[in-house]
């Protein structure tokens, strides 16, 4: 799931870098591939917790951290977009309560509710897409694109490596394994697929539509869809603004739900319910001494884009569970 | 157990109740609906100075197109340091909320012209509640002059302007300018950007209004009056910016260049001078560009050929039955054509401007070059050879032809 506050720089490097980023985020995907083929659809957490109550509270807690800074990333990074385009008056504080609480909400419903609920969001994006195509053809300028996938290696780095940390569904995956009911691994190979042609092709609309001034704004897609001529799909910003709060309270609830999915393994409760809502409050604070101030929140977000928490808690914790990690006993039964 | 639930939904209550935009709504009569705004500079009290044309609520405009006892328009200005501070006081002195939503045109004054166009239009472009199909145009003089002058055609005067500025797109005249081109066009290395031209005229105009005392015999009854000699704007080419400030003014043809070789013309007419007192115009439809970069000893030949389907539109001297005046008119008509835009092109390349697109053709087919080059862009375009070729094929000779 990209947010939209990610900058994206004009020029056909982006193309380029986004194949290459989910090469890459396929390839990270291994070790959880394995785990879930070796220990017969467990996740990490519940293989280490079997092996050593200490070593699956550590994993747990690694997890958890990497999915809370997720979850901090999204709900702030979601509460600036609807703060520039649509409700310029709300307070950040109003913002980020709404955001959590319909995503605590969302976790508390469970699993099967949030994702038939991303049902809903991937069918208005694409309605959203569909509509962008048919109405903006006349200010497509093909000029924009030229032949050059590889022009300034700096940026391509950086720009590879910004993709690959946009990457943070592994942390679910790696924690939801458990509850998918058969080969969680067909999930990646049908998800990384078509998030690779969703992204390619939003690229290609930024680059032929706005071509370098899209290096200057930060929500292309916004101004994209507010460019219509038709009169009846006019401010299509307005379903752009609804998608992306839709995808930011889902991919926020689905992280709720790990957290407290990782409590209910480590503590072997089964009820979540008092863990997410405390867990909920205590993301909503995060946000709110994160989301205060705009330089501490890039700073933050600049070590976010270095893909750190991917590689803790997507190949780092699953590794270590392959290595490490036990087997259930027979008789022991999937949900 | 109830009593959390109780407390809970009073909680819920109570946030959401103190969160919806409801509190502190604005209606709709207490907000001005700006239909267009006008940006000025006074440079001896060195202040922006905005005029603001809005919609009168009041006036009954929303029933009738034309209310003839009220203005549909009223105008507010507000002087400040930074646009967004003039914007402000403009605001105030109307009492409402301003609503930018539903502006049509942006106007930029003369003065204003002398600084960096991008800083001018951030304001608009950095606010998403702006139109974002507000046309921004350049006035002759200031742009406070032509937001006064009223018209009878349209709802609001804003409205006839805009529709001006479309009308001369849909005919490939004038280049249409949205904020997000103009600044899609100042992203290149020059900082090259192009306006239509507004400006006051004098003309002769066909609006005819209907008499409104009637009945009796010396006032002619029912009849229409026409006004003539009526102040009016005109779109007169377009400003081209280098640098992000004004370069030179350009004519009509090269206002019509401009637009060749930026967008795909969809239809364009022009007469062919075929000498004899012969003067037929042609149409061209399904038009085509393409524009290639070859380099050669450090410096750069553009060859732009357009190819296009034609029609005799009116045979202006032609012999009603000449079954070859297809062939009669292409060559003279490719060669008008080629003569406009390059007559046109060149001369502002030479200034070192690229409001053609030309970095991106320098980009797309010498990549290696334009990296070695990228920070003499402006230079190069400056230097470079332009190559013009037209290509029509005229497949119709008119009513009446062969």
């Amino acid at each position: 799931m990209t947010l939209p506050a990610e900058i994206e720089l004009y020029g056909p490097d982006r193309f380029t870098a986004i194949f290459l980023a989910k090469i890459i985020a396929a390839l990270l995907y291994i070790p959880l591939i394995l785990v879930t083929l070796r220990f017969k659809g467990d996740s990490p957490i519940t293989c280490a917790f079997r092996r050593n109550k200490v070593f699956g509270v550590t994993v747990g807690v690694i997890l958890a951290v990497t999915l809370t800074a997720t979850a901090v990333q999204t709900v702030i990074s979601i509460q600036h977009y609807i703060t520039d385009t649509l409700l310029n008056n709300i307070l950040t504080i109003s913002g980020i309560a709404v955001l959590v609480a319909v995503s605590v909400y969302g976790a508390l419903k469970g699993l099967s509710a949030v994702t038939r609920s991303s049902v809903f969001a991937a069918a208005v994006f694409g309605l959203l897409i569909i509509l962008i195509g048919l109405t903006m053809w006349n200010k497509v300028n093909p000029d924009f694109i030229y032949p050059a996938f590889f022009e300034d290696g700096r940026y391509f780095v950086k720009c590879t490596l910004s993709e690959i940390s946009m990457n943070s569904e592994i942390l679910i995956f790696a924690v939801i394994t458990d509850e998918i009911r058969s080969k969680p691994h067909k999930t990646v190979l049908y998800y990384l697929p078509l998030l690779l042609v969703i992204l390619e092709f939003l690229n290609l609309l930024y680059n032929l539509i706005l071509g370098p001034y899209m290096s200057k704004i930060e929500y292309p897609l916004y101004i994209i869809a507010s460019l219509s001529d038709i009169v009846i799909f006019r401010r299509l910003d307005g379903i752009d603004a609804i998608v992306w709060l839709m995808c930011g309270i889902i991919k926020t609830a689905l992280i709720i739900y790990c957290v407290g999915r990782i409590y209910s393994v480590c503590s072997k409760r089964p009820d979540t319910k008092k863990a997410v809502v405390v867990y909920g409050a205590f993301i909503f604070m995060l946000c709110m001494v994160l989301g205060s101030d705009r330089t501490v929140y890039e700073h933050f977000s600049s070590v976010m884009s270095g893909g750190i928490h991917i590689l803790l808690g997507g190949v780092a914790v699953p590794l270590t569970a392959l290595v490490a990690g036990r087997k259930k006993q027979s008789g022991g039964e999937k949900k | 157990m109830r009593m959390i639930r109780a407390v809970a939904i009073m909680l819920t209550l109570t946030v959401t109740i103190t969160l919806v935009g409801c509190v502190s709504y604005v209606d709709l009569s207490d907000r001005a609906i700006v239909q267009a705004i006008g940006i000025d500079y006074l440079p001896d009290k060195k202040v922006y100075r905005i005029s603001m044309q809005y919609f009168n609520q009041s006036s009954e405009g929303g029933q009738n197109q034309i209310d003839k006892t009220q203005d549909n328009v009223l105008k507010s200005v507000g002087e400040g340091e930074s646009i967004f501070e003039a914007a402000k006081n403009a605001s105030m002195l109307t009492g409402k909320d301003l609503l930018l939503s539903e502006n049509r045109l942006i106007i930029i004054g003369k003065e204003l012209r002398k600084y960096k166009l991008g800083d001018t239009l951030e304001f608009f472009v950095g606010n998403y509640h702006s139109h974002p199909q507000a046309y921004v145009a350049a006035a002759e003089d200031t742009a406070e002059e032509l937001l006064d002058i009223r018209f009878k055609e349209g709802s609001t005067s804003s409205q006839r302007l805009a529709n001006l500025i479309h009308n001369a797109s849909v005919e490939s005249r004038n280049k249409s300018t949205y904020p997000y081109q103009v600044m899609t066009m100042l992203c290149t290395s020059t900082e090259s950007a192009f306006l239509p031209l507004l400006t006051t005229a004098t003309l002769k105009t066909d609006v005819t209004i209907p008499k409104e005392t009637g009945g009796g015999k010396g006032n002619g009854g029912g009849e229409e009056q026409s006004e003539d000699g009526e102040k009016t704007i005109i779109l007169d080419g377009g400003v081209v910016f280098k640098g992000g400030k004004e370069l030179c003014k350009v004519d009509d043809d090269g206002a019509t260049a401009i637009f060749f070789m930026n967008d795909m013309p969809s239809e364009y007419s022009f007469t062919v001078p075929l000498g004899q007192n012969a003067m037929p115009s042609v149409t061209l439809i399904e038009v085509t560009r393409s524009i290639k970069a070859t380099e050669y000893n450090g410096k750069v030949k553009f060859d732009v050929t357009f190819s296009a389907s034609g029609k005799i539109g009116t045979k202006g001297g032609i012999k009603e039955d000449d079954k070859k005046a297809a062939e009669k008119v292409a060559e003279p008509a490719e060669r008008e054509l080629k003569r406009k835009i390059e007559n046109s092109v060149i001369p502002i390349a030479k200034k070192g401007c690229d409001v053609f697109g030309l970095e991106n053709t320098l980009r797309r087919c010498c990549n290696r070059f334009y990296r070695e080059n990228k920070d003499r862009v402006g230079e190069l375009i400056a230097e470079s050879k332009i190559e013009v070729n037209v290509n029509i094929d005229i497949f119709s000779q008119g009513i009446g032809g062969a």
